[in-house]
C-alpha cells in the first residue's frame, strides 16, 4: 500500500527571493485576516457574535470530526473487507461514490430547506428526482471507468 | 514538513521561535500513531496539484465577490462602467459557479492533508503552533463561505446573522488566511510545482491520476448540475439548480415577490403616479408614461444569488425622464421603491447608468405589462448591474446634482 511515488524527497526551495516574497505575502495575509476580523467586529449588523462563532467553529468540527472520520472509515473498511473484488475495482467504486457524495452535498440545501418558499420561482424543480439522476449518471460513469480500466489491465496481461 | 517550510523556518530567521517540549510518547495513540494513514496520496506533490486549483477558485470567488460588493456599495470616487451589458452576468455567474466547484476542490484538498491533523508532536514550537492555528482559521473561513453561499442561493437563512455582511467580512479572513498559507508553504509549493523527473507514470496502487479523475468528476458533476441557472442553454441539464431561467411569472424568475415585499396595496392603487423631483418636478400616471417615446432593450436580470436570465423590456429611458426634470449633465438619480424595510428600497444610480441609453424605467416585459412580481407598475432595468439594484415598484425618483 505505501508505495512511495516520489523516488527521492524533494527539498523545500528557499533563498533570499523566496523569503522576501514570503514576507510580503505573509504580511498581506495577516492584514487581510485583520481587516476581516475588524470588519466583522465593527459591523453594526453583525451583533450575533456567538451565533457567528458557532457557525465558524461548527463547520470546522463537522468536517474534521464527523465528515472526514466517516470518509476515512468507509474507505478503510471498503479496502480491507475479505473476500471481495480486487483493490483497483474497490478504489474505482470509492472514487465514484465520492463524486456521488459531493453531488449530494450540493443538493442538500435544496432538499432540506423548509418548504414552501414564499416565491414559486425559488427551487422550482423536483430535487429528489435530480439527485437520483445525478447518482445514475455517476453510476454509469463509474461502470464505464471500470470497463476501461479492466480492458487496459487485460491488455497489459495484468489480470 | 511542518518545520521544513513552515512558520518555524520563517520565524527562525527573526529569532522569534520558542521550542515546545515534546509531549509524553504514551499519548501517541489512535490516528496519531506513525503509519496510521497509509495511502500514498497524502503527499506534498498531490497537495500542490489540488491546492493550486483551489487557490485559483478562491481567487476568482474573492475578486468577483469584491466586484459585486463594489457595485452594490459604490464609493463616490470610483466610476464603474455600465457596459458590457453582460458584465455582471458573467462575473456573478462565475462567482457562484466557482464557489460550487470549490466544494469538491476543498474536500479533496482536505482529504489529502487530513493525516497532517494528527502530526506528532502536535506542535514543535510556538511558531509551529501559530501556523497550525492559522490553518484552523483558514478552514473555518473557507467552510463558512461555501456553506453560507450554498444556503443563500436557495434563500435559506437558518442562522442568527445577516448573510451579506457575514459572507463579505469572512471572505476577507479567508483571502488573508489563504495568502498567509501560501507564504508559509511557499518553499514546498515551489519544490513540488512541477512533476519530479524520472518518475514512472503508472504504478500499482492509488494513482494521482485516479485522484484527479475523481476530482474532475466531482467538479464536472456539481457544475453541470447547477450552472444552467445562468448558462441558460444548460437549463434542463442542471437538475439541481435552485432556479431555472424560464420558470417564473412571464417566463422569468423572481427574487422577491410583490406579496413578500408588502407592496400589493400600493401598486394596485389606481391613483399611482411616478413622482420625479428635480429642478422641474413632475408626476405622471402609467398611461402618461406609456404615451412618452418608448424604447426597447434586451437585458439580463442577474441576481447576486447566481442565476440570470435575459428578457425583452420596454419603457421610458431614464435619461429622457431626467432631461424632463431639468437634470444638469452628470446628475445622479435616487430611486425610491414602494417596498419597505429592505436595504434595497432606496437605490442610487450613478451618472454612468443614468445617461446610458439602455437604462429604462420599464413598463412592459416581453410585450405585456409587467407582472406585479416583476415590479408593476414600473421598474428600473439597467445594463451590467446586480438584480437588487434593478429597483421594482418604483414610487418616486429624485435628481441629485
Amino acid at each position: 500500500m505505501s508505495t512511495a511515488i516520489e523516488p527521492e524527497p524533494v527539498r523545500p526551495r528557499t533563498g533570499r527571493t523566496v523569503n522576501a516574497v514570503r514576507l510580503v505575502l505573509g504580511a498581506a495575509g495577516l492584514a487581510g485576516i485583520g481587516w476581516g476580523v475588524a470588519g466583522t467586529w465593527d459591523d453594526p449588523f453583525l451583533t450575533a457574535r456567538v451565533g457567528l462563532a458557532k457557525w465558524l467553529v461548527g463547520g470546522l468540527l463537522l468536517h474534521d470530526a464527523v465528515f472526514a472520520v466517516a470518509v476515512f472509515t468507509v474507505a478503510a473498511l471498503t479496502m480491507r473487507v475479505r473476500p471481495g473484488p480486487p483493490a483497483w475495482v474497490r478504489r474505482t467504486v470509492l472514487g465514484g461514490a465520492a463524486v456521488g457524495v459531493v453531488g449530494t452535498l450540493i443538493a442538500l440545501p435544496a432538499l432540506l430547506r423548509p418548504l414552501p418558499t414564499q416565491n414559486p420561482s425559488v427551487l422550482p424543480l423536483d430535487y429528489a428526482r435530480g439527485l437520483v439522476i445525478v447518482w445514475a449518471a455517476v453510476g454509469v460513469g463509474t461502470a464505464a471507468v471500470l470497463v476501461l480500466r479492466g480492458a487496459r489491465r487485460r491488455g497489459r496481461g495484468g489480470g | 514538513m511542518g518545520a521544513g517550510g513552515g512558520f518555524s523556518a520563517l520565524a527562525g530567521h527573526m529569532k522569534l521561535d520558542i521550542r515546545l517540549p515534546d509531549p509524553p510518547a504514551g499519548l501517541r495513540r489512535g490516528p496519531f500513531r506513525a503509519g496510521a494513514f497509509r495511502g500514498a496520496l497524502h503527499d506534498p506533490r498531490t497537495t500542490v496539484l489540488v491546492g493550486r486549483l483551489l487557490g485559483l477558485a478562491f481567487l476568482i470567488c474573492f475578486l468577483t465577490g469584491l466586484f459585486s460588493h463594489l457595485l452594490q456599495h459604490q464609493p463616490h470616487w470610483l466610476a464603474l462602467p455600465s457596459r458590457p451589458v453582460w458584465g455582471y452576468r458573467v462575473t456573478q455567474g462565475l462567482h457562484v459557479a466557482t464557489g460550487i466547484a470549490a466544494v469538491p476542490l476543498l474536500l479533496v484538498k482536505l482529504w489529502v492533508v487530513y493525516p497532517r491533523l494528527f502530526a506528532w508532536p502536535p506542535a514543535t514550537s510556538v511558531a509551529h503552533a501559530l501556523e497550525r492555528l492559522s490553518i484552523a482559521v483558514l478552514m473555518m473561513a473557507a467552510i463558512f463561505e461555501l456553506v453560507t453561499g450554498l444556503l443563500n442561493i436557495v434563500q435559506w437563512y437558518p442562522w442568527p446573522f445577516p448573510f451579506v455582511p457575514a459572507h463579505y467580512w469572512i471572505a476577507w479572513v479567508a483571502a488573508g488566511a489563504v495568502t498567509l498559507h501560501v507564504a508559509v508553504k511557499l518553499p514546498l509549493i515551489l519544490a513540488h510545482w512541477r512533476r519530479p523527473q524520472g518518475v514512472a507514470a503508472e504504478r500499482e496502487g492509488p494513482s494521482r491520476r485516479g485522484l484527479l479523475t475523481v476530482l474532475g468528476g466531482g467538479v464536472g458533476v456539481v457544475t453541470l448540475a447547477t450552472v444552467g441557472q445562468t448558462v441558460t442553454p444548460l437549463g434542463r441539464v442542471s437538475v439541481l439548480a435552485p432556479r431555472r431561467a424560464d420558470l417564473g411569472p412571464q417566463g422569468l424568475p423572481v427574487n422577491r415577490t410583490a406579496r413578500a415585499a408588502g407592496v400589493l396595496t400600493a401598486v394596485r392603487d389606481p391613483q399611482w403616479r411616478l413622482e420625479v423631483a428635480g429642478p422641474r418636478p413632475f408626476a405622471l400616471t402609467r398611461a402618461e408614461l406609456l404615451a412618452m417615446p418608448q424604447h426597447e432593450a434586451t437585458l439580463p436580470i442577474t441576481c447576486v444569488e447566481g442565476w440570470s436570465a435575459s428578457a425583452h423590456w420596454s419603457g421610458v429611458r431614464i435619461r429622457d425622464l431626467m432631461a424632463r426634470a431639468g437634470a444638469p449633465p452628470g446628475a445622479r438619480l435616487r430611486v425610491f421603491s414602494h417596498e419597505l424595510f429592505s436595504p434595497y428600497s432606496v437605490m442610487d444610480m450613478p451618472d454612468e447608468w443614468a445617461r446610458d441609453s439602455l437604462t429604462l424605467l420599464a413598463l412592459m416585459l416581453e410585450g405585456a405589462p409587467l407582472a406585479e412580481d416583476h415590479g408593476y407598475p414600473a421598474r428600473i432595468i439597467a445594463p451590467n448591474r446586480p438584480g437588487v439594484l434593478q429597483t421594482k415598484w418604483v414610487d418616486r425618483m429624485e435628481v441629485l446634482g
